[in-house]
């Protein structure tokens, strides 16, 4: 099988950073900055001196100027994790290519450049549950670890967003940096997993994969339409006046997520298989505030 | 353009029913999408007719339709009139000899540039009525007289070449004449390998050059007198461009001799290799060269094995001769003095008596009243009177070198076959009473038993005197040439040279070796290895460049002809299920994805 990424476009990847908005507390040292106070060259503030504070830090400047004793603190920069939730029901399997290697193929360039800005990563994917996630952990190494399990995906089942945001919440408790990256095309719902992901207070980027053919069906004549995840079928007519009421109908569905993301403020990208994951992130990621 | 058939039209009526079955059938397709829940609730659209119908039309149906058609049209023979060349009769005659089984310098072999070459003749003159010949000296009519071509270009098509000796212009003008007469034929024409001599009208001849050839043109092997082994005489030629080298190997099975050569082009040579130890009966030579005819890089020999030939030998003693009368056959040398029980009598240095009858072989002997035999003198050069006397078959004289001969007075009715300036050197008689073979020279004064030609030269006087007298004497068996069963007993089995059982019917006389090869011959009286060579004329093809040359021939005239369109259409219907099937089987793959 064709790789995910490929050299060319690692290197094209390699400059691309993620905007931070607002300081996160992070575990671990890193390039983000932290609400704490720490060791590092941006000057942060003055506090009144306490015993035990390293004398090196004392402002004596002020202490000449004001005759009081100052200490001077400096920003801490920490790392925030990164969590790749990836959408691998059947739904994902349908298109040219398949929603799910475009989902694949997208996760794995935002793990590299996660992983370029020394942040840990993580790879949750799912259906209607939490299938073998891989923890976030630093380094090129665990890019191997995310390639290998994105590489040959297999489709199947159900989807259940709101049950797999609540086992993810169990299964992470820091909160980071989410890339939900799913077709969103179900009934089951999503709203309230993302309650608790903002919540928890995660950074929340919503891409929607999906097929173009999903967006505007071309197809004409008597059709078993069947519901690719529980094998529901019906029958229909389908004319150029079905197509465009269904069009009016996921225009409505679609204007409804986008005013709940935007209502949240969270960026939320719907993208039809046919544009390069390239252009997704060069173009999309960077103009919606992702990346840099 | 008509049609032949035009009542087969009515199968396009099941169009019709193919065009119903497609509208009657109620079909969907399936679409697979991640939720029904945007398509719920949609109304299902009433369709027009229009779209009806254009949904339904669909390549698949198409292309089902346009093959009914082209079936159908097919079906009703459909045919054009075009003006073709034509001939009131024409004879194609394909060289079927052994030679055309060599190579051209293009590396085809000649035959199948024949073939190809009769193809294309058939192809030009449809409809002119044609007979087609393979042509050798056993001549066959591949397809007999007719207008239709389809039995003429399937005889040619599945024709091979023979490994038989060529025929000649007489056996041609005979064939011809049992078609129907020469005469009959605006064009006959001769694809070969050599140009037909002998006048034969309105021929058309086309050549096809051999490649180099390099071949072993005789073969003979005699037992030396003393019993030490055999002696093996081998001619080969080199009609090639450029010298020649390689290393010529002459073997029994189980003790072989090489022999190195190099041969200048155009040269013949003949070599003599000792085989001590060695007495056959079968032995093979060839050559571990390469050119364009391999068949001709091997001949075979074994010693004949036929009833004894009783021999009354009178005069001096001569060890070569007997060893070259041994090589024919087995020879029992008879005591008594009355001819009549004798085969042969051989004389050597003396005179026989005039009232001697059957056959005898005067060697440097004279018969009163016959041959009178005179003093040895100094010989003139070495003339061929008679060329193509049987005695001379596959005979080379021009290597005979002769020290002394005798004057020699002969009977006018004696004929000269070779001779020494005025001087006769071989001579032949024959009468009601007896056959005379008669050798001038004293054998010791010449290079005779010294040459591969030697044995040839006897076995063709010992064949001249058998009873069949008017058969070629040849000095041993040719492919294509007939083995009398009878002089080796009652014929039990007969096996062919790779060991394949021959078919022997009851009452078989004669059995004509198709191949060259060993043959076995298994009578009531032994097992008797048989060899059949090729012609050694075969060997040699004028190397002229391919040659048509057009004597006064009958003027071509052009005729219309109904040309049949329906194999194209077949094609195409052919090619237009091809795609359908295809298609088909690319939607179904889709779907299945």
């Amino acid at each position: 099988m064709e790789p995910l990424i490929d050299e060319a476009f690692l290197r094209r990847l390699a400059n691309l950073k993620f905007i931070v908005k607002g300081r996160r507390k992070g575990k671990l040292a890193g390039t983000h900055p932290s609400p704490r106070a720490g060791t590092s060259v941006e000057f942060a503030d003055y506090r009144d001196y306490s015993p035990g504070d390293d004398f090196r830090y004392i402002d004596w400047n002020l202490l000449g100027r004001l005759d009081r004793v100052l200490v001077k603190t400096f920003v801490h920069e920490a790392d925030r994790p990164i969590y790749l939730l990836v959408d691998l029901s059947a739904s994902m399997r349908l298109g040219d290519p398949p929603k799910a290697r475009y989902a694949a193929r997208f996760a794995a360039a935002i793990a590299y450049v996660g992983l370029r800005e020394l942040d840990r990563v993580g790879l949750y994917p799912f259906c209607d549950r939490l299938l073998s996630a891989i923890p976030p952990r630093h380094g090129m190494g665990q890019m191997n670890h995310i390639l290998r399990a994105l590489q040959d995906v297999a489709p199947a089942g159900t989807t259940s967003l709101d049950r797999t945001i609540g086992d993810f919440l169990s299964a992470s408790r820091e909160s980071g940096l989410v890339f939900l990256v799913s077709d969103l095309l179900s009934r089951s719902g999503y709203q309230e997993g993302i309650a608790r992901l903002l919540h928890r207070g995660d950074d929340i980027v919503v891409v929607q994969v999906v097929d173009p053919q999903e967006l505007h069906p071309q197809m004409e004549g008597t059709f078993e339409i069947r519901e690719v995840e529980s094998g529901r079928s019906m029958e229909l007519v389908v004319g150029r006046r079905t197509l465009a009421q269904y069009e009016r109908r996921l225009g409505l569905f679609l204007d409804e997520m986008t005013a709940f993301f935007s209502g949240h403020r969270i960026p939320h990208f719907l993208v039809p298989t046919d544009l390069p994951v390239e252009r997704l992130i060069h173009e999309r990621l960077r103009a919606g505030g992702v990346l840099q | 353009m008509t049609l032949v058939a035009p009542t087969a039209l009515y199968l396009l009526l099941a169009g019709g029913a193919i065009l119903l079955l497609y509208f009657l059938r109620t079909r969907s397709r399936r679409h697979e999408v991640s939720d029904l829940f945007l398509w719920d609730g949609l109304p299902s659209e009433p369709r027009s007719r229009a779209a009806r119908i254009r949904q339904r039309l669909e390549p698949l149906l198409l292309l089902q339709l346009l093959v009914l058609t082209l079936v159908s049209v097919a079906l009703a023979g459909p045919a054009m009139r075009v003006a073709r060349p034509h001939l009131a009769g024409m004879a194609v005659v394909l060289d079927g000899s052994a030679s055309m089984r060599s190579r051209a310098r293009d590396g085809t072999v000649r035959y199948e540039l024949a073939r190809q070459a009769a193809l294309d003749l058939l192809r030009r003159y449809p409809g002119s009525p044609v007979v087609v010949v393979q042509f050798s000296s056993a001549p066959s009519v591949l397809s007999s007289f007719s207008e239709d071509h389809a039995d003429a270009l399937r005889a040619v098509s599945t024709s091979a070449p023979t490994f038989l000796a060529d025929g000649t212009a007489a056996q041609l003008r005979v064939l011809l004449e049992s078609q129907g007469g020469a005469g009959r034929f605006d064009r006959i024409f001769w694809l070969g390998d050599h140009r037909l001599g002998g006048a034969i009208p309105n021929l058309e001849e086309t050549l096809f050059p051999p490649d180099e050839n390099l071949a072993v043109t005789a073969f003979n092997v005699r037992q030396n007198p003393d019993g030490s082994g055999s002696t093996a005489f081998v001619r080969l030629v080199n009609h090639g461009a450029s010298y020649r080298e390689g290393n010529a190997k002459v073997s029994d099975g189980v003790r072989a001799a090489v022999l190195s050569f190099v041969l200048a082009p155009g040269r013949e040579e003949a070599y003599v290799l000792p085989l001590p130890g060695s007495l056959g009966p079968v032995f093979v030579a060839s050559l571990d060269t390469k050119d364009g005819f391999p068949d001709d890089d091997v001949r075979y020999f074994t010693f004949p094995a036929l009833i004894e030939r009783r021999i009354r030998w009178i005069g001096e003693e001569n060890r070569y001769l007997l060893a070259a009368l041994q090589v024919a056959g087995p020879v029992a040398l008879l005591a008594s003095d009355d001819p009549s029980a004798a085969d042969l009598v051989v004389a050597c240095g003396t005179t026989v008596p005039a009232e001697t009858t059957g056959n005898a072989l005067l060697v440097h002997s004279g018969l009163a009243g016959l041959v009178e035999i005179g003093g040895d003198a100094e010989p003139g050069p070495l003339v061929v009177a008679a060329p193509d006397d049987p005695l001379l078959a596959q005979v080379d004289p021009s290597n005979f070198r002769v020290r002394a001969s005798p004057s020699v007075a002969l009977d006018e009715e004696v004929r000269v076959i070779l001779a020494l300036g005025s001087q006769p050197f071989l001579c032949r008689y024959a009468d009601v009473r007896r056959r005379i073979v008669f050798v001038a020279p004293d054998l010791l004064e010449t290079n005779l038993p010294l040459t591969v030609d030697f044995p040839l030269l006897v076995a063709n006087i010992l064949r001249s005197f058998s009873s069949s007298s008017d058969r070629e004497a040849t000095a041993d068996v040719l492919v294509g040439e007939p083995i009398a069963l009878g002089d080796y007993g009652r014929a039990v089995r007969l096996k062919g040279p790779r060991g394949e059982e021959l078919p022997l019917p009851a009452g078989t006389e004669t059995f004509v070796p198709p191949a060259p090869g060993v043959y076995t011959l298994s009578t009531d009286r032994g097992t008797f290895p048989v060899a059949a060579n090729l012609d050694p004329a075969e060997s040699f093809s004028p190397a002229e460049s391919s040659v048509l040359t057009s004597p006064a021939t009958a003027p071509e005239t052009r005729k219309s002809a109904l040309v049949g369109l329906w194999p194209y259409l077949a094609a195409l219907a052919l090619l237009a299920l091809l795609a359908e099937d295809l298609l088909y089987r690319g939607a179904t793959w889709r779907r299945s994805r």
